[in-house]
């Protein structure tokens, strides 16, 4: 019989260097999943050693697994399933200038009863403050292997396998049930026994961190500075990544035209070329984005800052009824509502959690930025105040801050009519300040971009084909009359070739299905300045925000669905043809604007809410609720300025 | 060092003052506060505050803890 893999299963607490090893040990091949019944990841990967292949899994970083309703309890459900044999091995991971509140976790999953052994982290940092251990005296204390690494280096790995084959059960397993008291009692028996240096010098007054603290703490200095470092993220993502995305734009257009010209022109290939493709270029166009974001919120969180900025919100987040540990998962929903919402698992209080999932999809995700860049390039009028202030930069800048305070005004709305009843906490780790490492970071973004292409590229695609159908046919009499009708008019007016054919186009969109549907809604969307065409593009961004430039790409029937600038022209053309009244003028771009800064428009965003709140009230709530206040705000902005 | 001798709470320390834990009373925080190593006879100090004043970061045996006033008032120092 074959031997079956040997399972290693990393523990430990939250910035022990854990995840840095998972990467060493394992590399690129990673598969991220969900831990049964819930949406905790857990990451997988094989790591070769010279005698045998095993597969390791990386737990989320706890302190303890004490309670049930967190990550804690799903790492202890995921530990007591494990078989106590062989094939399973628990590797701590402690961070050795902590040992003993790294030791207690320690303490309590010995006594599930596995096999393991132990890696001391950061002996850099314990040496730097005269605390560190005899690693052969903890050894034999504990009665499990002992290896001493650096995870920044990458040093001290060549025996990581010895040690997995020489796991035991810890000594510390026999023992019943102690308090927690107990347990620490223990810890610091053991930790003055295999402490090189009786002197005790942990309590250093001067550090890099606590210098560094002083500024970010500070009643002022902190608030300006997290200012400029929002200010620094977003002018990076929105200047920087907006090249390589022309360059893929372009690319695919490219693409696009190449395949219509070079073979028959027939359903298969307009399915390609006008709806595959371009399909295709609205999943890619936002990776550069994407990447840049993740990047950049990645190096705030791996040195340390973002738990400051945690720190520094928590009293004014807390008028609103949220906590300090909301404000990380609603920065990361400048980027993407869906991992935003996931990250919210960090709030133990449940109501703090779930206020804080409400309100994340009223962020301006970088979704809505294709939309905001195009209405605002059609509608809003270039002018510059003051030398340096344009209108059109203004005017973003106000579409970021309605959000803002829109959800700033739901929370405190909610805070009157719901209470919470569950005692909040804030008792959070200040990690050591840490330059990130790069490795780690391109992990993350590695599997945040592939993630993004599998499941919203998914969803885009699919309604990319959908909206190609529903564009391209129609009812048969009503088509085959429109173009007809279409080739009339041409000859009437004497057109070219060209204008004949994009004029029939007009017609058939007109009267295909989605044309229908179109129609069929502008009633209810007229009252906003929208007419049928914007209709179809809203109906369409429910599936996807950035789906609406596709759309509008597709009913201005171009080439290339996603040029923003030539689908500008059209727009801004058809304003000048079609009525002289300025049909996609300022009142219209205003009121547009208003409605994707609000409106529920994310399928993705609606199942991810559900799966995580578990509550389809609230689900509903949200979309129903958020999509009722777009609507309002449009209404009132075109009734007013039109 | 010198300790104070009145009992007093965490929340009351000034910067940089050095105390001993001596113990944590009853509260919904207790159980997390024990976990994370504010035990009897720990050695604490206060390092900085944020903007008004909460929460407030205590060095507890080597690392930074950040608490909110109503968590730090339970924890009685000596």
């Amino acid at each position: 019989m074959e031997l079956k893999k040997k399972n290693i299963i990393l523990v430990g607490n939250p910035n022990c260097g854990k995840s840095s090893i998972f990467n060493l040990l394992t590399g690129l091949k990673q598969k991220i999943s969900n831990l049964p019944g819930t949406t905790i990841e857990q990451k997988k990967g094989t790591f070769k050693g010279p005698l045998n292949t095993y597969e390791i899994t990386d737990l989320p970083g706890i302190y303890s697994i004490n309670r049930k309703e967190t990550e804690e309890g799903v790492v202890r459900n995921k530990l007591l399933e494990l078989n106590k044999n062989d094939a399973n091995i628990i590797v701590f991971v402690v961070d050795e200038s902590n040992l003993r509140r790294n030791l207690l976790l320690v303490h309590q999953v010995v006594q599930l009863g596995h096999k393991c052994c132990l890696l001391l982290n950061f002996s850099d940092v314990a040496k730097r403050r005269n605390n560190q251990i005899d690693k052969e005296k903890l050894s034999r204390e504990l009665g499990i292997p002992v290896l001493r690494v650096n995870a920044k280096k990458g040093e001290g790995f060549e025996n990581f396998e010895s040690i997995i084959l020489k796991s035991q059960e810890c000594k510390w397993a026999v023992q019943e049930n102690l308090s927690i008291e107990k347990k620490y009692l223990q810890i610091e028996e053991l930790i003055t026994k295999v402490r090189k240096k009786s002197i005790q010098d942990s309590l250093s007054k001067k550090s890099l961190t606590k210098l560094l603290d002083t500024a970010t703490t500070h009643k002022i200095w902190g608030f300006v500075i997290l200012f400029f470092v929002l200010l620094v993220v977003f002018q990076i993502v929105f200047t920087v990544a907006a090249y390589p995305a022309d360059w893929i734009e372009s690319g695919f257009g490219m693409l696009s035209s190449w395949v219509q010209n070079s073979f028959h022109n027939n359903a298969l290939n307009s399915l390609i070329s006008n709806g595959l493709i371009p399909g295709l270029a609205g999943v890619m166009v936002f990776i550069p984005q994407i990447a840049l974001l993740f990047l950049l919120i990645g190096i705030l969180e791996d040195s340390g800052y973002l738990t400051r900025v945690s720190y520094i919100s928590d009293f004014p987040m807390r008028k609103l009824g949220l906590t300090g540990k909301s404000v990380i998962p609603l920065l990361g929903g400048f980027a993407c509502a869906i991992p935003g919402i996931m990250s919210t698992r960090t709030i133990a209080n449940r109501y703090e959690r779930l206020l804080t999932m409400f309100i994340l999809p009223l962020m301006a995700c970088s979704a809505r930025l294709p939309v905001y860049v195009l209405i605002i390039g059609l509608c809003i009028p270039n002018i510059t105040y003051f030398g340096f202030i344009g209108s059109q930069s203004l005017v973003m800048t106000a579409l970021y801050m309605s959000g803002i305070v829109m959800a700033s005004m739901v929370a405190f709305i909610a805070r009157r009519f719901i209470k919470n009843r569950n005692k909040s906490d804030f008792i959070l780790e200040l990690p050591t300040y840490q330059i990130p490492q790069l490795k780690n970071l391109w992990n993350t973004v590695y599997f945040k971009c592939k993630s993004f292409v599998l499941e919203a590229g998914k969803i885009i695609l699919i309604v990319s084909l959908i909206l190609w159908f529903l564009a391209s046919y129609g009812p048969q009499a009503k088509m085959t009359y429109a173009q007809n009708q279409a080739k009339k008019e041409a000859t009437f007016l004497k057109l070219n070739a060209m204008k004949t054919k994009s004029l029939i186009d007009k017609y058939k969109l007109e009267n295909s299905y989605a044309g229908h549907l179109g129609k069929f809604i502008e009633p209810a969307i007229a009252p906003l300045g929208f007419d049928w065409k914007t209709g179809i593009g809203i109906i369409s961004s429910f599936a996807a925000r950035e789906v609406f430039v596709g759309t509008m790409g597709t009913i201005f029937n171009l080439e290339d669905k996603e040029d923003n600038e030539s689908l500008r022209l059209k727009m801004s053309q058809s304003t000048n043809e079609v009525t002289a009244s300025g049909k996609y003028g300022f009142a219209y771009g205003i009121s547009l604007l208003l409605f994707y800064a609000f409106a529920m428009q994310c399928a993705s965003t609606v199942s991810v809410m559900y799966k995580e709140s578990k509550s389809l009230k609230l689900t509903m709530l949200q979309l129903f609720g958020y999509s009722a206040i777009a609507y309002l705000a449009a209404l009132i902005a075109y009734q007013v300025l039109a | 060092m010198t300790y104070l001798c009145s009992v007093s709470t965490a929340a009351k320390l000034k910067k940089g003052e050095l105390v001993k834990i001596n113990a944590v009373s009853p509260s919904p925080y207790r159980e997390k506060l024990l976990e994370m190593g504010c035990t009897p006879g720990t050695l604490v100090y206060k390092v900085h505050e944020a903007p008004f004043g909460c929460p407030i970061t205590f060095d507890i045996d080597g690392y930074q803890l950040a608490l909110r006033k109503a968590e730090a008032e339970t924890i009685l120092v000596i």
